[in-house]
């Protein structure tokens, strides 16, 4: 009876010791984990969460620092903390510091700096010293001192070796005399820089696997040349160019260009003909409206079968023209998306289709046919007029409204009933934002 | 080699408290560990697994099986999931341990996202609460970090 008792009593308190012991295990949950499994956890949030776990505990206060990424963007947190004083250099300075300085043996697998740089700081010299000899792989400076204009960056920045991204925005770029090229490079990103032509090809040929690149707002540029063996995308927006050209591009499968003035559209056009491998095109921008394109069509860019286009303007009776002589040096073309600017004003497409000057145009191998407008359609519909009669392997024609749709269904089965009656073997597709479902006509 | 369902064969695992798990091999290669063992043919029957309890083996086969699936869409997978890792922090913590170690990266992935979820937008008592984390700071250091990196805490 008394033994029986007893095990009764002990029974509970084994079990409770375990549960204590598995406790305790438990406690340092976290601190425990094998480091790349708590460097993987805290790589998952963003830096504020990261730098709030210094206070956890003794353990815990510069755990962030041992993490394999550096990512810190002060313009964001401005704007989280609502205060242009939330973060100061000297804040920047001290955590990049402590970063660094616990990784003297440890592999940088990423560092991004979004701040406020000046100049004079030679901490930013100090730390592409560090960076370059750590092998960064992805790397990314954003100066946000827009007042000052851009400055060069320190030379060390140009002997990072192992770096497979790179990412620049508001700087001055100048190659050193030693520049041995990015061996590892395959993507290069630049924002509002300062460079020459013979610098930037120089650097673009230096990359000897680089696959893209995206050049936005780019100064101090006449002659673009683009000399990439393994480049299989180019972006190019808001910059300023007179002349473009290509050399040993055979990979480019993708150019996506945005003109910001009159570029002379037709040198261009040129240009991209001897892409031969070029399979996706985008040109936005005005170059419709000041610039007559010739017709007939002289040059054809055989192998794109894929053209995107923003607000094309059809108020004007030359823009009608020369967006459809642009379509013509495509006559291989599967895909078209474009966008109409807003105006329902349409009257030069009636005009021009009535002319019957157009009857040299067709798209033999056109399939499908993206329209994005804002407000009024009633432009882009007329030009699907004029396209649907001469496209005959056309399938499907999808209509994109970019603000929420305020069309009744039955108003909407009306204009694509008049479509249908052009066109009766073609998909018809109606979408607009916040619309869960298309309609399908 | 792709191992089908089919022509999946039985494998024996025994946990490091001596239970012993039958599992189609199809299932069990989601371990990259034992994927490397059963390719290189030292598959001993059964295969030891010295950091695994019973328990937590039981869950992490749960989980390949659920995952080796086939007929699984990506959207009855995720809803699984995201229920699959609504346990305590002493499961979660010896899943994540045992998926390091059988190096099974999408259960690894899936808990670490769970913890720092756990952690995201906290306040830092509460996430010491969560993980029994013993505050050991003064008040008076604890003040001076926070003011050291006042715009993580706004």
């Amino acid at each position: 009876m008394v033994e029986k008792k007893e095990a009764e009593i002990s029974q509970p308190k084994n079990s409770n010791r375990i549960e204590c012991e598995k406790q305790e295990e438990i406690d340092k949950i976290l601190i425990n984990l094998p480091s790349d499994v708590l460097n993987s956890i805290l790589l998952r949030l963003p830096i504020w969460d990261i730098m709030k776990t210094t206070v956890l505990s003794k353990d815990w206060r510069y755990k962030w620092a041992t993490i394999s990424e550096f990512v810190f963007d002060s313009a964001y947190i401005q704007y989280r903390c609502k205060s242009t004083e939330a973060v100061t250099w000297d804040n920047i300075k001290n955590l990049v510091n402590r970063f660094l300085l616990n990784h003297s043996d440890a592999l940088i697998e990423k560092f991004k700096l979004t701040a406020h740089i000046n100049p004079n700081n030679s901490d930013l010299c100090q730390w592409l010293h560090f960076l370059s000899k750590n092998g960064v792989k992805e790397f990314l400076l954003d100066n946000l001192n827009y007042l000052g204009g851009p400055f060069e960056l320190p030379s060390s920045l140009y002997s990072f070796e192992k770096l497979s991204s790179l990412e620049l925005k508001n700087f001055t770029i100048k190659l050193p005399l030693a520049f041995e090229g990015f061996k590892f490079l395959a993507s290069l990103h630049l924002t509002f820089i300062s460079i020459d032509d013979d610098t930037l090809e120089n650097l673009i040929s230096s990359c000897p696997i680089l696959q893209r690149l995206t050049l936005y707002d780019i100064c101090g540029l006449s002659h673009l040349r683009i000399h990439g063996p393994n480049l299989k995308y180019l972006k190019v927006h808001y910059s300023k160019f007179e002349n473009v050209s290509f050399e040993n591009s055979a990979q480019l499968r993708t150019i996506d260009i945005w003109l910001m003035f009159s570029e002379n559209i037709s040198n261009l056009l040129s240009a991209l003909g001897r892409v031969s491998g070029l399979e996706s095109l985008s040109l936005h921008g005005h170059f419709l409206l000041p610039l007559e394109i010739p017709h007939p069509v002289e040059e054809r860019l055989h192998h794109v079968t894929e053209l995107h286009t923003h607000c094309v303007n059809f108020k004007r009776l030359h823009v009608v023209e020369g967006f459809l002589s642009l379509l013509c040096r495509f006559p291989n073309l599967e895909e078209l998306h474009f966008s109409v600017e807003n105006t329902n004003d349409h009257n030069y497409i009636v005009e021009f289709v009535e002319d019957q000057s157009a009857s040299y145009i067709s798209f033999q191998q056109l399939q499908a046919v993206t329209m994005g407008y804002y407000i009024h359609m009633a432009a882009g519909l007329e030009f699907l007029k004029v396209l649907l009669p001469r496209a005959p392997m056309l399938e499907k024609v999808t209509i994109i409204r970019s603000v929420e749709n305020n069309i009744p269904e039955k108003e909407l089965g009306k204009i694509f009933g008049r479509l249908k009656q052009v066109s009766p073997g073609i998909k018809f597709i109606y979408q607009s934002r916040g619309m869960p479902i298309s309609y399908i006509f | 080699m792709s191992l089908s369902p089919s022509t999946s064969k039985m494998l024996s695992l025994k946990s490091s408290d001596g239970k012993v798990l039958e599992v189609e091999e199809h299932v069990a290669v989601l371990c990259e560990t034992i994927k490397s063992l059963v390719e290189d043919g030292c598959a001993d029957s059964p295969i030891p697994l010295a950091n695994v309890d019973g328990a937590t083996l039981g869950n992490v086969m749960e989980w390949c099986k659920k995952h080796a699936d086939q007929k699984a869409s990506a959207d009855d997978l995720e809803d699984w999931d995201a229920e699959f890792v609504e346990r305590d922090q002493g499961e979660l913590y010896h899943l994540i341990m045992a998926a390091n170690y059988l190096n099974i990266k999408g259960l690894l992935d899936l808990i670490c996202q769970k913890v720092a979820d756990m952690i995201k937008g906290k306040h830092p008592e509460k996430i010491r609460e969560i993980f029994n984390i013993e505050n050991d700071f003064t008040p008076e250091q604890q003040e001076q970090i926070r003011k050291d990196n006042s715009w993580a805490f706004e």
